[in-house]
């Protein structure tokens, strides 16, 4: 999977896109679709409103492709925030109401996959710094990005009271950012 | 729930960004200060790299064979829309907008008449519109990420009147007239505090009302100033000064208002912009949603 990623040049497939080229568009959607759809359907857990959400990323990446600047950052990274925050976006919206959704109906990240996010070989110099983690901090910030938890599903789901998860995050990013600089 | 207290630190604020723990106007708040902040921008794309490796962490799911054709109807939508409004043969997505140039007719028709001119050469206005093009490209980029949800934020809002309105020093009638039937409404967050700023409202394309929901502290030798973006622009067009607390009438010529339309206020020099685009920070953002 590592591999098929680094063959494919995302920076040039957005470049293609902001001079209307909808074959690379194209390209990107077939390489990176299904994963798109994976991330989006975790955050939204609803596959039509997921599928919506990736139609709508592929046209904002289509029309923002100009603004990608290979300067800040990695294309695939960028892609992915486009679609990720659409996604939180419609969640935030849609869970204003039902705050006291109940945690037992949000489909678990499964533990054997935060347990193991250590061994991932992505992110290896921030692999390190999440296993310096307490392994309960770290489910807290990965609940938040991977399955788009808020603060009071990130407690409901651990058991544990809403400010205490609230300054463990904020102090996992603190040592998060220091690990890494 | 108590609203979660944002981080002091910009740098924890873009963290809990990326990891989407803000609520809606946080959220909203953060985006539009990315537009003008280099700063929190760069930290936003710190933490998208360092986090997104774990997007492998969900599994890949196989789409739809109905969704790249979608795609494509909407995208070839989008392009003949483009081609349709386009006066001069586009060179690109970022090149297309019909109105590069500020329609000269935008003007605040009962905004006080303290409005600089901006007869300017066009080689400077262009060149003053690369530098903050950039900028104001990246909040219309956000803008679109920002772009569900406002409409049940409107709703509310229309529903119950903001408390703090009262408090509002104003020199008008206080009262917030609410349109019959307005068929536009955009709410102007504050990008520091994300709450509610600003609401402008309009029954018509062409005439917009702004009504003021919170004090705000002008600092000495400051202005506000109005601006707005379409979608298709490059950059963002003043709609003249406005004054803390006042109430005013905007005519709208030359601008058709239209949905995602983003409304934004810059703190500026005394008299407005000296070069016809935001110069100051951002102070109250939202996007326009047609009722």
């Amino acid at each position: 999977m590592t591999r098929e990623r680094e063959e494919f040049d995302h920076a040039a497939a957005l470049e293609a896109c902001a001079h209307s080229d909808q074959q690379a568009l194209h390209a990107i959607y077939l390489h990176e679709g299904g994963r798109l759809l994976g991330v989006v359907q975790r955050i939204v857990r609803d596959r039509s409103m997921a599928e919506d959400i990736v139609h709508d990323a592929c046209l904002n990446i289509w029309r923002r492709a100009g603004t990608y600047d290979r300067s800040r950052g990695s294309a695939r990274a960028w892609i992915f925030s486009v679609a990720r925050h659409l996604a939180l976006n419609s969640i935030r919206d849609r869970r204003r109401e039902v705050v006291t959704d109940d945690p037992h109906q949000v489909a678990p990240l499964e533990s054997a996959a935060l347990q193991d996010v250590a061994d991932w070989q992505v992110g290896a110099r921030m692999d390190h710094c999440l296993a310096q983690l307490e392994p309960e901090r770290r489910a807290c910030l990965l609940h938040a990005y991977v399955n788009g938890y808020s603060h009071a599903e990130i407690a409901n789901h651990t058991d544990t009271p809403l400010g205490t998860v609230k300054a463990w995050i904020r102090r996992s990013l603190e040592r998060l950012r220091e690990c890494m600089s | 729930m108590s609203p979660h207290d944002l981080p002091k630190d910009p740098d924890i604020l873009a963290g809990e960004y990326v990891l989407g723990l803000l609520d809606e106007t946080q959220r909203r708040g953060v985006e539009a200060r990315l537009a003008v902040d280099p700063a929190l921008r760069q930290a936003v794309g710190r933490w998208e790299e360092r986090f997104h490796p774990y997007t492998a962490l969900a599994p890949s799911l196989t789409p739809s064979e109905r969704l790249w054709p979608r795609i494509q109807r909407s995208l070839n939508a989008l392009d003949a829309e483009q081609q349709s409004i386009q006066t001069a043969p586009a060179t690109g997505p970022a090149e297309a907008a019909p109105s590069r140039q500020a329609p000269p007719e935008a003007r605040a028709t009962t905004a006080p008449a303290r409005r600089p001119e901006r007869n300017q050469p066009k080689a400077k206005r262009e060149h003053s519109s690369r530098l903050s093009g950039g900028i104001w490209q990246n909040l219309t980029l956000w803008r679109s990420l920002a772009g569900a949800g406002l409409a049940a934020l409107v709703t509310v809002m229309v529903t119950e009147p903001p408390p703090q309105r009262i408090e509002v020093p104003v020199e008008v009638p206080v009262t917030v007239e609410v349109e019959a039937q307005p068929r536009y409404m955009v709410v102007l967050m504050g990008t520091e505090d994300a709450t509610a700023g600003w609401v402008a409202q309009a029954s018509s394309a062409s005439q917009v009302r702004l009504f003021p929901l919170a004090g705000y502290e002008l600092p000495e030798d400051r202005a506000l100033e109005l601006w707005t973006q379409l979608e298709a622009w490059n950059e963002p067009v003043s709609l003249g000064l406005i004054e803390p607390g006042r109430p005013l009438e905007i005519a709208l010529e030359g601008i058709a208002l239209e949905g995602n339309q983003l409304f934004a206020i810059s703190l500026e020099p005394p008299g407005g912009s000296p070069t016809g685009q935001p110069t100051g920070p951002i102070e109250f953002a939202g996007h326009l949603v047609e009722l």
